[in-house]
């Protein structure tokens, strides 16, 4: 700041006259603004998604890789078990004794329930004209997600067999081997229920 | 079709924690300076607010899909916590999770309101959030034991870790800085 009586104070601060400041205000305005040499995006309002781009591509990538997830956890589920089917089907027929399916009784017939470390198992069957036409479990470990998630997959597999092999010789699911061995001794006391009352 | 649900509710939950910790790491990345120069800040203040959002939106569709599905939870089990009979801890921590994400997300759209460290220290929530999620997904997943899960969750820990690491570092550089120059 200059000292009172400076003498190189107009060196300083030199006066600008009149004429001169009216010259450069009409310069100013002749000349475009910063605005118009730069306009801002979106006519100078503020961007509301800075990110519109990624974040739809976040959106788009997260709803395919749900539904890709869901898929492959299917299909995972599913051969995961029919493969098992196929490698536990003989040692199931060599460790078993023969089953009958001789003179069934018509009627529905519910096995006794079989425990097992998850919780029990019970199969019912309906015999009519001396075939299984219908099995369904009404009782399965389902306590928690796991079970319930490996039974949901392992009984409709395991009624499939009880159709097909009419007997008590069903496959074993891989990854629901108690399931299956319990339901295999409930399924052959509702068979052997069924054969008593013949 | 509960099937359907079911393995959606197995997908959406996955997901649901992949976006939570993408949240968290660019929110770590972008209060600690390490985005660099070249990318706005508006942009990662988008981005983080997008992917928290998708990221309440994906668990609203996992209770929705577990809820449909039959898992024998009731609307009752997924709002009060420590009411469900099965898996009760885990379910607690992921009800108390979905309740700190709401707090989170909803105290972040009218942020100028509150106090910078009020909003700050509610905003702060979704780390021990993520902790319980990452618990809950342990506890009740049924994929939680297989290999690609287990990968997957190594690999998202230590991708939140990196720059939490870097921004809990650079607090501390800051303060003893200040310190030394008081």
């Amino acid at each position: 700041m200059p000292t009172p009586n400076d003498p190189y104070d107009d060196i300083v601060t030199p006066p600008v006259p009149d004429d001169r400041l009216s010259e450069l205000a009409d310069r100013s305005a002749a000349r475009p603004s910063e605005l118009e040499l730069n306009p801002p995006r979106h006519n100078g309002s503020k961007r509301r998604h800075a990110a519109k781009g990624s974040r739809s591509a976040a959106l788009g990538l997260a709803v395919v890789s749900t539904l890709g997830m869901a898929a492959y956890l299917h299909q995972a589920s599913q051969s995961s078990g029919s493969a098992a089917t196929i490698a536990s089907a003989p040692a199931t027929t060599s460790t078993k004794k023969p089953f009958e399916t001789k003179s069934l009784a018509d009627g529905v017939w519910n096995g006794d329930a079989s425990t097992n470390r998850w919780g029990l198992v019970q199969v019912a069957i309906t015999v009519s004209g001396g075939k299984i036409t219908a099995a369904s479990a009404p009782l399965y470990p389902s306590d928690d997600n796991r079970s319930l998630s490996i039974n949901r997959i392992a009984i409709p597999k395991l009624v499939q067999s009880t159709l097909t092999a009419q007997n008590a010789n069903v496959n074993s699911v891989s990854g629901a081997t108690s399931t299956s061995e319990s339901y295999q001794t409930s399924l052959q006391s509702a068979i052997d229920k069924s054969h008593a009352a013949s | 079709m509960s099937d359907v649900l079911w393995f959606l509710t197995r997908s959406s939950g996955i997901v649901a924690m992949i976006l939570i910790a993408a949240a968290i790491i660019n929110g770590f990345v972008y209060s600690g300076r390490e985005g660099g120069q070249r990318i706005r800040p508006d942009w990662w203040v988008d981005l983080h607010r997008g992917l928290g959002g998708y990221a309440l939106i994906f668990t609203v569709f996992h209770l929705l899909t577990a809820y449909g599905a039959d898992l024998g939870y009731g609307v009752i089990d997924i709002i009060i916590p420590g009411v469900s009979k099965q898996w009760t801890t885990a379910v607690t921590l992921g009800v108390l999770a979905f309740y700190a994400m709401l707090i989170t997300v909803f105290t972040t759209w009218p942020k100028r309101r509150f106090r910078s460290r009020i909003w700050h220290a509610i905003h702060l929530l979704t780390l021990p959030a993520a902790i319980a999620i990452g618990v809950h997904g342990w506890q009740m997943g049924t994929d939680s034991r297989t290999g690609w899960y287990i990968a997957l969750m190594a690999i998202l820990t230590g991708l939140v870790m990196y720059p939490a690491g870097l921004r809990i570092s650079g607090l501390i550089r800051s303060r003893l800085v200040t310190f030394w120059n008081a």
